[in-house]
C-alpha cells in the first residue's frame, strides 16, 4: 500500500456535542488531526477535554449522547459506527494512553500479556502478527519504547515496574498494531519531572515517525513541548484554537491569557498569578527576613532498612518561605512530619523558636504545636467528616485560646481573610469546591496565630487557575502577617515562584540549597541541573523539526518519509 | 467534572427515601406496636385454644387460620412479635456493647492487650456461629435469655474487630493529624474525633445485624432451644406447624412471612441509613 | 512468602488451641458436677461414672485436667458419648460424609450461580439491577429453615417432584442444597456485583476497551479476576454460615449429618459430642482459611511480594 504524500486527516470532527442527561459536556467542538501532527487539547477539570478524546474511540461512556455535524475517521463517516466497527478502530487504527499506568494497566496480569492483548485482538489488520510471532513482537515493542531487558519486563507485573517503565509499557500496548493516531490523555501527569521528560520524548518520537498525536493535558508547559496546534477548552467549548506558537505566545482569548498568567514557573515571587479581567497585577510586597523560627539540625529518620531522611539541616526565618523540592521518595514529607513533631528523628533535632521538640512535657509540646500549623495536598481528608466549617474553625480557635463568645466573629474574620464569606460556616467541606476547601484549611491553620505553616503539596491537586489563587492568598497572608512557610512540592515551578530559599532533596539527602534565584539559575549540583532541564517550558527550545510540521507550514512537508508499516 | 457532577446528583437523589424505605418503616412500626401493645391489633388471646376450630384455613373468622390446638395464628403472630424482636434487639445490643468495649480495649490499651484481645476474637470467630450458640445452650439450657446471650457471644467479636479496625484507621487519618498539630490533647482527640467516627459505621451495621440476630434467635427457637411452648414466638410457631405441612400449610408459612418481612424491612431501613452516612462522609 | 505461610500456620494452631480451651471451659462452666455434665441425660451405672472420673481425671486439680484433655485431643481422642455408646470421633466420622456432600453441593451452586449473575447484571439497565438486588434482598432476609420448609411444602408435598424425607443420591440432595445455598448465593452475588461495578469503573478497563476488547471480554478476562480476592474472602467466612445452616436443614429434610447429630446432642445434653463437633468445625474453618490465604497469592501477584 502506498501512502499518499498529502493525506486527509486521520480524524476530523466538526460541531461535536456530547451530553450526559441534562449536562452538556462538550458543545460544538471541531478539529482535525493529520499524520505526523500533534494536536493538543488543554483545559481544566470539567472542560470536556477527556470526554472529547474518548468520543473519538466510541468510548464516551454509559448514557452519553453524541452528535456531530461530521465525524470522520480516515475519511469514513464514523457517526453511525456500531460496536463491531469501533472495536476494529480501537487499538487497530487509534491507540489510547491514559495517565498513571499503575491503574491503567491490569494489575493482575504481566505487562507482556497486556501488550499481547492488543495484538491478539487485531489479527486481521495490515501488519498484524500471527499467534506464533506474538511473543517476539511484544519484546520488539518493549524495545521500541525504550524498555531495557524486555524479556524480564514482559513477565513482570505493573507494580514491579517503575513509573516510567510502566508508562512505556502502556504506550507499547497502545501502539502495538501501528495505529495511525495515538491519543494520550494526561500521559505524564502522575510522573516525576525527569520521567515526564522521557515520556514526552517518546511521544515526540512517535510523531516523528508519522503517527498522529492527540494530546490531552491540563499543563500548558507539557503541551508547549509537543503540540503543533492547541485547542483551549473551557466548560465544553473551545475558546481558542490555533498554532501552538501563536496561542502560547500571543493568546487571543482572555481565558487563555489567564491560564498562561497562572503558570507559576515564569513569574518571580511577588507577582500575582491570578489576575481578573482588566485588572493590572499589583505586586505583593516582600518582607524582610525576621528571627529564626525553625532550626533543623542533621535530621535522620529511618523506616526499617530504608533511610527516609539523612542529615537534613536548614533554618527558616519569620516572613520567609523555604521551599523543599524533590521527586517522589526524596524524603520531603518525612522532613515535614519531623518539623511538625509528628515523628521523632533518630538523630538530630528540630527547634521551634529556639525550643527543641525533644525533652518537653506533653503540655509544653501542645503549646508549641500551636505555633507550627500545616496544610495538606488533600484538605478534605484533614477535616473530620462530621464537622461543618463552623466546628472546624471553632476547634482551632479554642486551641488558640480564643474565648467562646468571640469565636464566631473571629471565624468570620478568618474566612474573610482567606477570601470566603460567612455563608460557608454551616457547610461541610465535602460540599465545597477544591479551592474553597484549601481556603478553609488555610483559615484553620491561621486560627491559633501560628509562626510557621508547613505546606505539604498544598496546590498539587488543584487546577492551575485555582492553584494561582491559593498561591496568591498564601503570599498575601505572608506579607500581612509575617508568617513563615515551609513549602513542600514536587513541582519546581511552584517552588521557584513561592520560595526565598530552596532545598533540593534526593533519596533523603539535601543535594543543594541556597537562595532561590541562585539555585534555579546557576545550579551547582548535577541533579538540580537534570531536574531543571527536564521541566517542560512554555517557550521550548527551538526545534527544527517542530517548525517543519506546523499545520500552517506548507502542506507538502507534513508526512515524514519513514513509516514502519501499513 | 461531568461524571463527578452526575454521581453527585445521584447521591443527592438517594437522600430522598424510596417507596420501599417508606413501606419498610411502616411495617417496622406495625411490628413495634405489636410488640409493645399487642391488644391494639387483635382482640384475641394467644393461648385461647378451641379444639372445635382446630386447623381451620385462613378466612373471615380466623384471618390467618388456626393451629392444631385451634389457636388463632394471627393473634399468636401479633403476640409473638415481642419475644422475637426482643431476642434480635437484645442480642445485638449486648453484642455491640461487649464488642465495642473489647475493640476499644484492643485499639487503645497498648500492644499486649491488643494481641490478647484480638487472638481471643479470632478464636471465637473461627467457631461457626450457630454451633457456638449450640455449645452455649448445651451448657446453659434453653430459654430466651440464654439465646440472647449465645448470639451476643458470637456477634461481639465481629463488632470488636470492626471497632478496632476503624479506630486504627481513624488514628492515622489526616484529621487526627491535623487535630494533633493544633495541639489538642490525646483524650480530646479520641473523644471528639476517633470515637464518633468509629461508631458511625458500627451503629449502621448493627441496625442491619438486628435482622441477622433475629433470624438466628428464631432458628434456635425453631430447634426448640428458645422460649418453650406454649409461648408464642415466631420460630417456635414455625416448629409447631412443621408436622402439619401437608394438611395446614398456614401454620408454618405465616410466622415465616412475619420473620422474613421484619428482617427485610430492617435490612432496607439499615441500608438506607448506610447510604445516608456514606453520602455524608464522601 | 514462606514467612507468610508459617505465620498463617502459627495463628491457625493458636486458633485451634483456643477452640479446645473454649470447649474445656464450657465443660467446666456447666452447672453441677462435671461428670454429670459429661453423662448428660443418659443413665449410667456407678462403675461407668467412676471410669469417667478416672478418664478425665476429674478428681485431680484443674490445670492437670486441662493438660490431660489437651493431650487427648491432640491424639485425636475426642472423648466418649455416653448416650450413643460410641466414641465421639466415630460418631462424627459416620456423619461427616452426608454433611460434606451438602456443604460442597451448596458451595458449588453458590459459586456458579453468583458468578454468572454478577457478570450478567453488573452495570446493566436499571430494571435488571433492580430486579436482581430485590431478589438478593429477599435472599438474605429469608431464614434458611423457613426456605427449607417452603421448598419441602411446594416441591415435595404439593408437586411431588422430590422425596420428602431422606432420599439418597441427587434427587434427595437437590432441595437441601438449594435451601443452604440461597443465603450464600445472594450474599456472594451482591458482593461480586458491587465489586464488579467498582472494577469496571477503573482506568485499566478503559484501557482494555481502547485496545478493541469487547465488553463481555473485559468482564471475563480482566474484571472477574479482580473480584475474586474479595469473593474468596467471603467464601472463607461463609463456610461457617453453611455449617450452621445445615443443622436446621438436615432436620427438616430428615437427612443424616453433623447437623442432626449436633441437634440431638444439644437436646440430650450430650456435651462430649457438642464439644467434638465444635472442634472439628473449627479445624475445617482453619483449613479453609489457610486455603483462602494461599488462593490470594495465586490470584493477586501484588500480595506475593508483601510480607
Amino acid at each position: 500500500m502506498t501512502e499518499p504524500i498529502v493525506t486527509e486527516p486521520i480524524v476530523e470532527v466538526t460541531g461535536l456535542h456530547v451530553s450526559f442527561g441534562a449536562i452538556d459536556a462538550v458543545r460544538g467542538v471541531s478539529f482535525a488531526v493529520h499524520a505526523g501532527e500533534c494536536v493538543a487539547i488543554v483545559g481544566e477539570s470539567g472542560s470536556g477535554k477527556s470526554v472529547t478524546a474518548r468520543t473519538l474511540l466510541g468510548l464516551t461512556g454509559d448514557g452519553a449522547r453524541v452528535r456531530a455535524e461530521s465525524f470522520r475517521i480516515e475519511g469514513r463517516d464514523a457517526s453511525g459506527y456500531r460496536e463491531r466497527q469501533w472495536r476494529a478502530i480501537r487499538g487497530g487504527r487509534i491507540g489510547f494512553v491514559l495517565q498513571d499506568a499503575l491503574v491503567s494497566l491490569d494489575a493482575l496480569r504481566p505487562v507482556g500479556k497486556e501488550i499481547a492483548e492488543t495484538l491478539r485482538l487485531h489479527r486481521d489488520v495490515p501488519g498484524a502478527v500471527s499467534r506464533a510471532e506474538t511473543a517476539g513482537r511484544v519484546l520488539e515493542l518493549l524495545r521500541e519504547v525504550g524498555v531495557p531487558e524486555p524479556e524480564l519486563r514482559a513477565r513482570q507485573y505493573p507494580h514491579e515496574l517503575s513509573g516510567g517503565l510502566r508508562q512505556r509499557a502502556l504506550i507499547a500496548s497502545a501502539i502495538a498494531c501501528h495505529p495511525r493516531l495515538l491519543i494520550a490523555d494526561e500521559p505524564t501527569t502522575a510522573l516525576d519531572v525527569t520521567v515526564q521528560a522521557q515520556i514526552l520524548r517518546l511521544l515526540a518520537e512517535r510523531r516523528r515517525r508519522g503517527s498522529g498525536l492527540l494530546l490531552i493535558s491540563h499543563d500548558l508547559a507539557v503541551v508547549a513541548e509537543l503540540a503543533d496546534r492547541v485547542l483551549v477548552m473551557r466548560d465544553g467549548v473551545v475558546v481558542e484554537d490555533g498554532p501552538a506558537a501563536r496561542v502560547l505566545r500571543s493568546p487571543g482569548h482572555p481565558y487563555t491569557r489567564r491560564l498562561l498568567a497562572a503558570v507559576p514557573m515564569e513569574h518571580a515571587k511577588g507577582t500575582r498569578l491570578s489576575v481578573a479581567e482588566g485588572e493590572t497585577a499589583r505586586p505583593i510586597p516582600a518582607r524582610p527576613p525576621g528571627e529564626v523560627v525553625i532550626e533543623a539540625r542533621d535530621l535522620v529518620r529511618t523506616f526499617g532498612r530504608r533511610t527516609a531522611v539523612d542529615g537534613v539541616s536548614f533554618r527558616l526565618r519569620a516572613g520567609q518561605t523555604l521551599g523543599i523540592v524533590g521527586e517522589s521518595g526524596s524524603g520531603k514529607t518525612t522532613t515535614a512530619r519531623l518539623v511538625l513533631g509528628l515523628l521523632k528523628p533518630d538523630a538530630g533535632s528540630v527547634e521551634i523558636d529556639g525550643r527543641p521538640w525533644e525533652g518537653l512535657t506533653p503540655a509544653e509540646r501542645r503549646e508549641i504545636r500551636r505555633h507550627v500549623q500545616v496544610i495538606y495536598q488533600d484538605p478534605l481528608s484533614s477535616f473530620d467528616p462530621r464537622f461543618d466549617v463552623r466546628r472546624i474553625l471553632d476547634e482551632a480557635l479554642g486551641v488558640g485560646g480564643e474565648p467562646r463568645r468571640t469565636r464566631r466573629d473571629r471565624a468570620v474574620e478568618l474566612l474573610e481573610q482567606v477570601g470566603l464569606d460567612a455563608s460557608v460556616l454551616d457547610r461541610r467541606p465535602s460540599r465545597l469546591s477544591g479551592g474553597q476547601r484549601q481556603r478553609v484549611a488555610v483559615a484553620r491553620a491561621l486560627a491559633p496565630r501560628p509562626r510557621v505553616i508547613v505546606c505539604d503539596e498544598p496546590v498539587s491537586a488543584l487546577d492551575v487557575s485555582i492553584q494561582a489563587q491559593v498561591l496568591d492568598l498564601l503570599a498575601e497572608l505572608q506579607a500581612d502577617l509575617g508568617i513563615a512557610y515551609l513549602f513542600i512540592s514536587h513541582h519546581l515551578g511552584v517552588v521557584h515562584h513561592v520560595s526565598d530559599h530552596v532545598l533540593v532533596m534526593k533519596d533523603g539527602r539535601v543535594v543543594e540549597s541556597g537562595d532561590v534565584r541562585q539555585v534555579f539559575t546557576a545550579p551547582a549540583a548535577g541533579y538540580t541541573r537534570e531536574l531543571l532541564a527536564a521541566i517542560p517550558r512554555l517557550d521550548p527550545h527551538p526545534d527544527p523539526h517542530l517548525e517543519d510540521t506546523r499545520p500552517d507550514a506548507p502542506l507538502d512537508v507534513t508526512a515524514p518519509a519513514v513509516r514502519k508499516a501499513s | 467534572m461531568t461524571t463527578a457532577a452526575i454521581t453527585a446528583g445521584a447521591g443527592r437523589a438517594r437522600r430522598v427515601p424510596r417507596p420501599g424505605v417508606w413501606a419498610a418503616t411502616l411495617f417496622l412500626t406495625l411490628v413495634a406496636v405489636a410488640a409493645v401493645a399487642p391488644a391494639l391489633l387483635t382482640s384475641g388471646s394467644p393461648d385461647a385454644a378451641d379444639a372445635l376450630a382446630a386447623l381451620q384455613g385462613p378466612g373471615l373468622a380466623h384471618l390467618l387460620g388456626t393451629d392444631a390446638n385451634g389457636r388463632d395464628v394471627f393473634t399468636r403472630i401479633v403476640f409473638g412479635a415481642a419475644p422475637s424482636l426482643l431476642a434480635g434487639l437484645g442480642a445485638t445490643a449486648l453484642g455491640v456493647t461487649a464488642g465495642t468495649a473489647l475493640g476499644l480495649l484492643a485499639a487503645l490499651g497498648g500492644r499486649v492487650l491488643d494481641e490478647v484481645v484480638m487472638r481471643l476474637v479470632e478464636v471465637v470467630l473461627a467457631l461457626p456461629t450457630l454451633l457456638l450458640a449450640l455449645l452455649v445452650i448445651t451448657v446453659t439450657g434453653p430459654g430466651t435469655v440464654n439465646v440472647i446471650f449465645a448470639i451476643a457471644l458470637y456477634t461481639a467479636p465481629g463488632y470488636a474487630r470492626l471497632i478496632r479496625a476503624q479506630t486504627m484507621v481513624i488514628r492515622r487519618t489526616g484529621y487526627v493529624e491535623a487535630a494533633t498539630s493544633l495541639g489538642l490533647t490525646r483524650g480530646r482527640i479520641v473523644a471528639r474525633h476517633v470515637l464518633p467516627n468509629a461508631f458511625a459505621p458500627l451503629l449502621v451495621l448493627a441496625t442491619i445485624e438486628v435482622g441477622t440476630a433475629l433470624v438466628a434467635a428464631a432458628s434456635l427457637s425453631y430447634l426448640g432451644l428458645g422460649p418453650q411452648p406454649p409461648a408464642p414466638e415466631w420460630g417456635a410457631m414455625l416448629a409447631g406447624g412443621r408436622d402439619y405441612f401437608s394438611v395446614a400449610w398456614w401454620i408454618a408459612i405465616f410466622p415465616g412471612v412475619a420473620i422474613t418481612l421484619t428482617v427485610l424491612s430492617i435490612t432496607v431501613v439499615g441500608r438506607h441509613l448506610r447510604r445516608l452516612s456514606e453520602g455524608r462522609a464522601s | 512468602m514462606t514467612r507468610l505461610v508459617l505465620r498463617r500456620l502459627g495463628t491457625s494452631l493458636l486458633v485451634l488451641w483456643g477452640a479446645v480451651t473454649v470447649s474445656f471451659t464450657a465443660l467446666h462452666l456447666t452447672p453441677g458436677d462435671v461428670a454429670d455434665a459429661l453423662i448428660g441425660n443418659s443413665t449410667v451405672t456407678p462403675e461407668v461414672r467412676a471410669r469417667i472420673i478416672a478418664d478425665y481425671g476429674l478428681d485431680r486439680p484443674l490445670p492437670v485436667q486441662y493438660v490431660s484433655y489437651l493431650g487427648r485431643v491432640l491424639r485425636g481422642d475426642l472423648g466418649q458419648s455416653y448416650q450413643l455408646h460410641e466414641s465421639v470421633a466415630s460418631a462424627i466420622g459416620a456423619q461427616l460424609g452426608a454433611s460434606a456432600q451438602l456443604v460442597a453441593g451448596a458451595l458449588a451452586v453458590a459459586v456458579v450461580v453468583s458468578t454468572t449473575l454478577a457478570l450478567l447484571t453488573a452495570r446493566r439497565a436499571r430494571w435488571i439491577r433492580g430486579l436482581s438486588s430485590g431478589l438478593e434482598l429477599i435472599g438474605v432476609s429469608i431464614p434458611t429453615f423457613w426456605t427449607a420448609i417452603l421448598l419441602l411444602t411446594v416441591f415435595s408435598f404439593q408437586l411431588g417432584w422430590f422425596p420428602a424425607a431422606g432420599g439418597e443420591g441427587l434427587s434427595g440432595l437437590a432441595l437441601p442444597v438449594i435451601a443452604v445455598a440461597i443465603p450464600v448465593t445472594t450474599l456472594l452475588t451482591q458482593m461480586m456485583r458491587e465489586n464488579l461495578e467498582t472494577v469496571l469503573d477503573e482506568p485499566f478497563v478503559l484501557t482494555a476497551r481502547s485496545r478493541g476488547m469487547s465488553d463481555p471480554g473485559v468482564r471475563l478476562r480482566h474484571a472477574l479476576r479482580h473480584v475474586l480476592v474479595p469473593a474468596v474472602t467471603l467464601l472463607g467466612w461463609v463456610v461457617g454460615l453453611l455449617l450452621g445452616g445445615m443443622v436446621a436443614v438436615e432436620q427438616i429434610f430428615s437427612r443424616q449429618g453433623i447437623g442432626q447429630l449436633t441437634l440431638a446432642a444439644v437436646i440430650g445434653k450430650d456435651l462430649p459430642v457438642v464439644m467434638g463437633v465444635v472442634l472439628v468445625t473449627a479445624l475445617v474453618y482453619v483449613t479453609v482459611n489457610i486455603l483462602v490465604d494461599l488462593l490470594y497469592l495465586v490470584i493477586d501477584p501484588r500480595l506475593r511480594g508483601a510480607r
